[in-house]
C-alpha cells in the first residue's frame, strides 16, 4: 500500500469502515438491547433503540421456563452406557438445552480429534497400499453436505438403534465435523520435519511411540484449532439435531430455541432474546479467548496462518 | 519381537492402517453406506404412504428423476430462488469482504485488531441466534427495519410475508453473516503480496488507483477463486438460517433446495423422491467443486 496517504482519504476510510462496523453490530446490539430492557418495554410500541430500563429477569424466566428446557428441575448426569456414573445437583430447568449442548459438543470434539489425529498423522507420514487414494478421498469427503445424507443417516442410526438418542446426534455430528478435522491435522504432520520420524525410527522407536512421544506434542496448534472448529459446529449445528432428536431429554439450545419460539412466537421476544444470547456466550468467549485459533478452524483451513 | 518375522515396511503397513480405522469404520457406515442407501433410494417408490398401505417398495428405474424435471415447484420456484440466494449472497459478501480487506489493511489504521474482532462477530454467532436476531430485526411491528423505514419518511414493510421482498430480506441477514469470512481470505490474500511490488510501482509515478487494479486485484485472484468455491459451496447447502426465519414461506417464496428436499423427505415423507433431489444436488455440488478446481488452477 501507498505510504503517503492523503487526511481525506483517512477521513473516507474510517467512515467507510464505521458504517460497516455499525452494520455489523447493530443486529447485535438490537439482541441484547431486547434481552435487558423489562419484558413490557421490548413488547411495547415503538420499539426503543436504548434500553431505558435494566433488568435480569428474562434470563432468570428463561432458565426457570419449562418450555426451554422441560419438567420441573433438571439434574445433569453423565451416564456411559445405561449407567449413570455422575449426578449433579437439581438445577433449573432451562439449563438442561444449554448443558445438552455442552455434552455434544465435548463428546463431538474428543472422539473426532482422537479419530481424524490417528487417521491425518498415517496419512501425511507413510506411503502404504491405497494412501494416495484414501487422501484424495478425505479431500473429496468434505465436499459431501450433509444436509444431502440426512434421511438416509436418519435409517442407519435406526438400524443401529441409535435414532433419537444422543449417541445418534453425537455421532452424526462426528461425521460433520471428522473430514475437516482430518485434512486439517494432515496439512500439519506434512509440514513437519521428516527426519523427526526417521531419526526416531533409527534409534529404534517404534511407529506408535514416535507419534506419541515426538509428532503429537509437535501439533498442538493443529490439535486446538480443531478442538475449536469442531466444538463451535457442534455446538451451533441445528439441522442435524433436528431430524435426528425427538423430545426434550436431549434437546440442545438450537432445537430447543426454535420449539420455544414456536410454542411463544413472537409476543416474546424478550425471552428469545435473553436465551440466545445465553447460547452465544460459550462461544464468544472461545472466540475472545483462542481468536488466532478460532480464525484458522473457522475458515476451514483456507487460510494458512 | 515381531521384528524378526515382519519387514519395517510391512509393520509400517500395518501401523497405518491400525490407526486409519476407526476413520474408515465412521466414514463407511455414516458417509458411504447413507450414499449408496441413498442413492438405491433415488430408484425406488419409497414413501411413508407407501409403507403405511404395506406395499412392496420395488425399482422403479428413473421415474424418481423423471418426477424431478416435470416438477414444475422445483424448476420454477426452488431452483430461481436458490440461484438468486446463492448468487446475490456470494456476490455481495466477496465485494463487501475484499472491500474491507482493503480499508483495514492500510498502515494507517488505529485499533486494527478490535476492529477485525468486531467484524468477525456476526459470523461467530450461530446460526439459529442469526437468524432470530433478524426475525427480530424484520418484526413488522416491534422490529427496527420497519422504525428506519418510518425514520426515513417511508411506509413500513411486512419483510418476511412479502413474497418479492423476503428473499431479498434473508440475503441481507445471510450478507450479514458471511462477509466477514471473504474479508479473512482476503486480508491473507493481502499480507501475501510483496511491499516491493507496490515500491517499484510508486517509483513509475502509479497512482494508488492503478496499483489496486494492475497489482492489488491480479494477486488476489487465486484467494478470490478460493472464497467463490467455499461461499458458493456453503451458501447452496444453507438450511437453517432460512429454516427458522421463514420456513420457506411465505409459499415457497424463500424455499431453497435444502430446504425443498427437507420437506419432501420429512414432511411429505417421499423419500425416494427427496433422494432422488439429493442426488441432483450432490451431483451439482461435485460438477461446480470440479470446474472451480480447473478453473482456478490449483489444489484447492
Amino acid at each position: 500500500m501507498p505510504k503517503t496517504t492523503s487526511t481525506s482519504w483517512k477521513v473516507i476510510t474510517y467512515v467507510l469502515l464505521g458504517l460497516w462496523l455499525l452494520f455489523a453490530i447493530v443486529p447485535l446490539f438490537w439482541m441484547v438491547g431486547a434481552s435487558i430492557k423489562s419484558p413490557l418495554e421490548t413488547n411495547t410500541y415503538p420499539p426503543t433503540f436504548i434500553p431505558r430500563s435494566f433488568s435480569l429477569q428474562n434470563f432468570g424466566e428463561v432458565l426457570r421456563d419449562r418450555g426451554f428446557g422441560g419438567g420441573e428441575e433438571f439434574v445433569p448426569t453423565i451416564e456411559i452406557g445405561d449407567e449413570t456414573v455422575l449426578e449433579g445437583p437439581a438445577l433449573l430447568p432451562g439449563i438442561r438445552p444449554f448443558w445438552n449442548s455442552l455434552k455434544l459438543g465435548v463428546v463431538t470434539t474428543s472422539v473426532s480429534l482422537v479419530i481424524s489425529t490417528m487417521a491425518g498423522y498415517v496419512l501425511a507420514t507413510y506411503r502404504f497400499p491405497l494412501s494416495g487414494f484414501m487422501r484424495g478421498f478425505v479431500l473429496l469427503a468434505q465436499q459431501i453436505p450433509i444436509v444431502l445424507l440426512i434421511v438416509p443417516l436418519f435409517l442407519v442410526l435406526s438400524v443401529l438403534r441409535l435414532a433419537f438418542t444422543f449417541w445418534g446426534v453425537a455421532l452424526a455430528l462426528i461425521v460433520l465435523v471428522t473430514p475437516f478435522n482430518t485434512w486439517l491435522m494432515l496439512g500439519y504432520f506434512k509440514v513437519m520435519p521428516r527426519e523427526l520420524i526417521d531419526s526416531a525410527e533409527i534409534d529404534g522407536a517404534s511407529q506408535f511411540t514416535t507419534f506419541w512421544r515426538i509428532m503429537l506434542p509437535l501439533a498442538a496448534p493443529g490439535l486446538a484449532t480443531a478442538a475449536i472448529f469442531s466444538f463451535t459446529r457442534a455446538w451451533n449445528e441445528f439441522l442435524l439435531v433436528l431430524a435426528l432428536s425427538r423430545g426434550q431429554e436431549n434437546l440442545p439450545y438450537t432445537v430447543g430455541l426454535y420449539n420455544f419460539f414456536g410454542e411463544y412466537g413472537s409476543g416474546s421476544w424478550h425471552l428469545i432474546a435473553a436465551a440466545a444470547l445465553m447460547a452465544s456466550l460459550p462461544v464468544l468467549l472461545i472466540f475472545t479467548v483462542f481468536q488466532k485459533y478460532f480464525i484458522a478452524g473457522l475458515t476451514g483451513g483456507a487460510v494458512k496462518s | 519381537m515381531n521384528t524378526l518375522f515382519f519387514t519395517d515396511r510391512q509393520r509400517r503397513i500395518a501401523f497405518s492402517y491400525a490407526f486409519l480405522t476407526p476413520l474408515l469404520v465412521i466414514y463407511i457406515l455414516l458417509m458411504i453406506y447413507p450414499l449408496v442407501r441413498g442413492a438405491i433410494w433415488s430408484l425406488q417408490d419409497l414413501s411413508l404412504a407407501a409403507m403405511a398401505g404395506g406395499q412392496d417398495i420395488s425399482f422403479v428405474g428413473l421415474e424418481n428423476y423423471r418426477d424431478l424435471l416435470a416438477d414444475t415447484t422445483f424448476w420454477r420456484k426452488i431452483v430461481p430462488n436458490t440461484v438468486f440466494f446463492v448468487a446475490g449472497s456470494v456476490v455481495l459478501q466477496i465485494a463487501l469482504g475484499i472491500g474491507l480487506a482493503l480499508l483495514l489493511n492500510q498502515d494507517f489504521i488505529v485499533g486494527k485488531r478490535l476492529i477485525r474482532s468486531l467484524v468477525l462477530l456476526p459470523w461467530v454467532t450461530a446460526n439459529v441466534v442469526v437468524a432470530y436476531s433478524w426475525v427480530f430485526i424484520y418484526d413488522s411491528r416491534l422490529g427496527l427495519a420497519n422504525q428506519v423505514l418510518l425514520g426515513l419518511g417511508l411506509d413500513p414493510v411486512s419483510w418476511l410475508a412479502d413474497r418479492t421482498i423476503v428473499m431479498p430480506a434473508i440475503i441481507l441477514a445471510n450478507v450479514w453473516r458471511g462477509t466477514a469470512f471473504a474479508m479473512l481470505i482476503h486480508t491473507s490474500g493481502l499480507q501475501s503480496i510483496s511491499e516491493d511490488l507496490f515500491e517499484a510501482a510508486a517509483i513509475d509515478g502509479a497512482s494508488p488507483w492503478q496499483m489496486i487494479r494492475r497489482i492489488t486485484i491480479p494477486l488476489l485472484r487465486p484467494f478470490t477463486l478460493l472464497n467463490l468455491l467455499y461461499a458458493t459451496m456453503a451458501t447452496l447447502n444453507v438450511f437453517d438460517l432460512i429454516f427458522v426465519m421463514t420456513g420457506g414461506g411465505p409459499l415457497n417464496n424463500s424455499s431453497v433446495a435444502s430446504l425443498y428436499m427437507y420437506d419432501i423427505s420429512f414432511t411429505q415423507g417421499r423419500f425416494g423422491y427427496g433422494a432422488a433431489i439429493s442426488m441432483f444436488l450432490l451431483l451439482v455440488n461435485i460438477v461446480m467443486t470440479y470446474f472451480f478446481v480447473r478453473w482456478s488452477g490449483e489444489d484447492v
